[in-house]
């Protein structure tokens, strides 16, 4: 028999048809991160937490409890440490009956299967837990325990979780597609940890000025020669000196420029876009030393944006640490 | 003191007044840099050999109406745009 349709009427259902679908959706697994957790208790016995689970063979089984079980953890070594592993298996030794309700006459089983104690020790091979709890048994590993020597409680153990929560194997091609992914119904809200969500903006530079002055009087571009950082390379500091927008955006820039040397009586910065001044900051008509502008500004791809000065003083000498110009991209949209 | 034209001093100086109302007149330096401290004009600063590039690469004519227009963008296609005022003199 190879064709089978389940649940239909007038037919005949095997133990197999109850969970034919989560075999091959799961394998053998836990119902969540919460069932079956192993801890320490008394003495050598191991605690393990409500919960349930599938274990897979030729045919799968759902597991469950809903009390707090307890496996034995045999005397550890006097030589060395050990690892012994946890695991829940169907005692097929013990036969089912219809006069006991989902098969609570300790059929399901969770054991340790004592590894062997050595120098490096290694958890008990697949054939060593069968060798354990008998061929024949269907079995689900639970945990690995790293028992040290001489221990004679459960105080000093290492458990590592080799559970398998349920899960599907694997996401199937064309199931999250753009279209999903890209949608309104996708908020914050319903990310669990937006913090969690990195920040990865690509298009952000610094420059400065690290030695010049102010040669003539009027307007004159300020040639930033100097990058502090320009982390996708769209600032030209050696030709032409502005910032080659790498796509359309808005892009938050700030300068700042400080003069030494002389005190100019009129004073401001601008930003030009694509050759035409397109934001001035606040023009100082007074004695001063120092000027600034900042603002949201939009640009196409290719489109271009510098730093300039108004100064009615040649002379001027520019603070390299206060006098600077950055960008970056805030938004495509 | 020489006198010359308000756009030939524009482009010395690398501005355009937006608020002049003939920039053909001519007027002295002294004159002109007045005009742009009178805070009854406004003025841009222009960087004209870059200014008139973008314009052309862009298919803009490159009116006065243009150079000062900070709405202009880069064109794909560099279509013209069919502006209609007269060529920067």
């Amino acid at each position: 028999v190879s064709k089978k349709v389940f649940n239909m009427q007038g037919g005949k259902h095997s133990a197999a048809a109850y969970t034919e679908l989560e075999k091959w959706a799961y394998g053998s697994c836990v119902a969540s991160i919460a069932s079956f957790v192993a801890s320490a208790g008394t003495g050598m016995n191991l605690n393990i937490s409500t919960g349930a689970g599938l274990i897979s063979d030729t045919i799968a089984r759902r597991i469950g409890t809903d009390a707090l079980e307890t496996a034995a953890v045999p005397a550890a070594s006097a030589s060395f440490n050990r690892i012994d592993t946890l695991v829940a298996y169907i005692d097929t030794a013990v036969t089912p009956t219809t006069g006991v309700t989902d098969n609570t006459n300790d059929i399901l089983k969770f054991v340790v299967v004592a590894g062997t104690a050595a120098s490096t020790p290694v958890a008990p091979t697949g054939a060593a837990i069968i060798s354990a709890i008998g061929a024949g048994k269907p079995y689900m590993v639970l945990y690995d325990i790293l028992l040290p020597q001489n221990a004679v409680n459960l105080s000093g153990i290492t458990l590592t979780d080799r559970r398998v929560v349920m899960s599907p194997s694997a996401i199937p091609n064309n199931i999250v597609t753009t279209a999903k992914i890209n949608n309104l119904a996708v908020t914050n809200a319903k990310i669990n940890d937006v913090s969690a969500v990195k920040l990865y903006n690509p298009y952000k530079f610094s420059v400065r000025r690290v030695a010049g002055t102010s040669t003539s009087i009027g307007l004159q571009r300020m040639n930033w020669d100097t990058k502090t950082f320009d982390t996708s390379g769209n600032y030209d500091n050696t030709t032409n000196y502005r910032f080659i927008a790498p796509v359309a955006g808005y892009y938050q820039f700030n300068m700042a420029v400080s003069i030494a040397a002389v005190t100019p009586t009129r004073l401001f910065c601008i930003f030009y876009k694509n050759g035409l001044e397109i934001m001035r900051g606040t023009d100082i008509a007074a004695a001063c030393q120092g000027a600034g502008v900042s603002g949201l500004v939009y640009l196409n791809a290719s489109e271009y944006l510098e730093g300039w000065l108004y100064i009615n003083l040649t002379g001027g000498t520019y603070h390299g640490t206060a006098s600077y110009m950055d960008g970056h991209l805030v938004s495509t949209t | 003191m020489s006198l010359k034209a308000i756009k030939t001093w524009e482009k010395e100086k690398g501005v355009i007044v937006t608020t002049v109302k003939d920039e053909n007149a001519k007027v002295s330096e002294d004159d002109f840099n007045a005009l742009l401290d009178d805070p009854k004009h406004k003025w841009l600063g222009v960087q004209y050999e870059q200014r008139l590039q973008f314009l052309k690469d862009n298919g803009y004519k490159p009116t006065r109406q243009n150079i000062a227009d900070a709405t202009l963008e880069v064109k794909s296609d560099n279509s013209n745009s069919a502006e209609t005022q007269d060529d920067l003199g």
